[in-house]
């Protein structure tokens, strides 16, 4: 099917939907590790923490869909019923169930899409998923989550290449946040990469994120795009060791106009 | 739908059977297949009398066809879990919930019906987003969705749908969009992202509202004849049933589903090439 997404923009100026003032956004990120094994795979502890800081938007990776190791279980079902949010699932077959990147959206979100990228040289193939809000405000924004390639920099890097060149393809003005697990320390290749040209690190300078308990290294990140239009006016990674092997990350985001 | 309506609609099944069976866009076509009338206008192919059944998909559409409440209102979910398991043989490619609006903070009845019926849950906003509640239609399938795709053409009507690869006599990627008509330049709109070959491979199905009904046929037919439109109601409602696809689909029939209280239509599309 021909996609609309080149005349999305258009609409949504002439609907005066398009962002013309100040986005403001509270996104969480949250790496569940192994389809949330550490929490015996199970949704309320997950939604629970959701519940706590009420954000409009929540990008996980590693959930798993109906897996072996899940016993079945429909993690992001049930957290969409936890906390009353719409998800959105972008997955590979995983065994007989599926695995990959999922976004809960407080608002509706009226278009979606994933790609899965095949890397040569990793282990699997890797979905990123993305949405497009029209907030109640009048803005709209993207949202990506995203779980980047790791068996080397070579391939974090390939993989955010790929992502950048089918985020762009058809629409570079509506503001974009890529939020989720880079498998890349901060000040490495890939991150430099990243924030070369399109991406803004919005947590610079913030804290580590892995592992959870005593955290040595920052791999979860919260860009923004367009670069340098972004700030944050509360950024906190959340220590929960007992849910995952990543840190969580809370960040309340603005995106200003020209 | 209250008893008075259900047999009302039953009522109406034969004239809606065959006011979908024809095409409400007049076909200006000349039936020489060179794709224009002898004035020129462009044209589109009659629909084959004989329907290749490999080749038919249905999508459920429940309504009340009014915009005064969600339809989950008076009811629960689980009515509508219960229909759709119910289901055999060949299954609908979509089902379609008008008014299932999204109330921030709660549970959307598609994520619930979804869950249950280990289906995809997707939700078409009607309207500009709202703090507390924003009017839609919902979509569950079965199927692994490609794309939810959208536009928010001129006149604010929504249009989103998904793409799902339908199993015909091959499998068919196609699209099944819905939106919700209260005016002219809403459908103009709409008809724009057709005609302008945005859109090449899939169908409409919404609700139009009935005072326009007659105004629209006539756009139709006078600005996107190479279009097939079909639109059905019940008299009672301020709603009427809207389809709209491209020439290479025909709406082959609607029945009238009342089971149970859970009003709804049955749409039969036939993917003609």
């Amino acid at each position: 099917m021909k996609r609309i997404t080149s005349i999305l923009a258009a609409f949504l100026l002439m609907a005066g939907m398009a962002a013309a003032q100040e986005i403001s956004l509270r996104v969480m990120s949250m790496n569940i590790r192994m389809g949330g094994e550490y929490a015996d795979y199970k949704s309320a502890p997950f939604s629970e923490l959701i519940r706590e800081f009420d954000p409009d938007i929540v990008c996980c990776q590693e959930v798993d869909y109906k897996s072996a190791r899940n016993g079945g279980y429909d993690w992001l079902g049930n957290v969409a019923m936890e906390t009353g949010m719409f998800p959105y699932y972008a997955s590979r077959p995983y065994g007989s169930g599926e695995f990959g990147v999922a976004i809960l959206s407080r608002y509706p979100f009226f278009k979606a899409e994933k790609i899965i990228s095949e890397i040569e040289g990793e282990n699997e193939d890797r979905p990123t998923g993305w949405i497009y809000i029209n907030l109640p405000d009048g803005n709209t924004v993207r949202v990506a989550s995203v779980h980047l390639a790791l068996q080397s920099s070579q391939n974090t890097t390939r993989h955010i290449a790929d992502i950048n060149s089918s985020l762009f393809a058809e629409d570079e003005a509506t503001p974009c946040l890529l939020v989720g697990d880079f498998n890349a320390d901060e000040g490495s290749g890939p991150i430099d990469y990243a924030t070369m040209k399109r991406w803004q690190d919005i947590g610079k300078g913030t804290g580590k994120t892995i592992p959870a308990d005593k955290p040595t290294r920052r791999l979860d990140y919260v860009m923004g795009y367009p670069k340098g239009k972004w700030s944050s006016t509360d950024y906190k990674v959340i220590s929960r060791p007992d849910l995952s092997d990543h840190c969580f990350i809370v960040a309340d985001v603005v995106c200003s106009p020209d | 739908m209250r008893l008075k309506e259900y047999m009302t609609a039953i009522l109406l099944v034969g004239s809606i059977t065959a006011g979908c069976q024809g095409n409400v866009t007049p076909d200006n076509g000349d039936g020489n297949g060179n794709g224009e009338t002898p004035d020129g206008q462009p044209s589109i192919p009659d629909i084959p009398e004989e329907t290749d059944e490999r080749n038919v998909f249905t999508v459920d559409f429940f309504t009340d066809l009014r915009d005064d409440r969600s339809y989950f209102a008076d009811r629960d979910h689980d009515m509508a879990v219960n229909h759709i398991k119910s289901q055999s043989g060949n299954l609908p490619a979509a089902y379609l919930f008008d008014r299932s609006d999204f109330v921030t903070g709660q549970p959307n009845p598609m994520v619930l019906i979804a869950y249950e019926t280990g289906y995809h849950p997707f939700f078409v906003q009607t309207e500009k987003t709202s703090e507390t509640a924003t009017k839609g239609t919902g979509i569950v399938t079965a199927y692994s969705v490609s794309d939810f795709d959208s536009a928010i053409p001129a006149g604010m009507a929504f249009m989103s749908g998904i793409t799902i690869p339908v199993q015909l006599s091959t499998i068919q990627n196609t699209g099944i969009y819905t939106t919700t008509l209260d005016s002219t330049e809403q459908f103009e709109g709409i008809a724009s992202l057709w005609t302008g070959k945005r859109l090449n491979d899939g169908v409409t199905v919404g609700k139009i509202e009935s005072g326009i009904k007659d105004d629209v046929a006539d756009m139709a037919a006078a600005r996107y004849p190479t279009l097939r439109l079909f639109m059905a109601g019940i008299e009672e409602t301020d709603y009427d049933l809207f389809v709209l696809c491209p020439a290479a689909f025909a709406c082959r029939n609607f029945e009238v589903w009342g089971n149970e209280g859970l009003p709804c239509y049955r749409v039969y599309f036939e993917k003609l090439f």
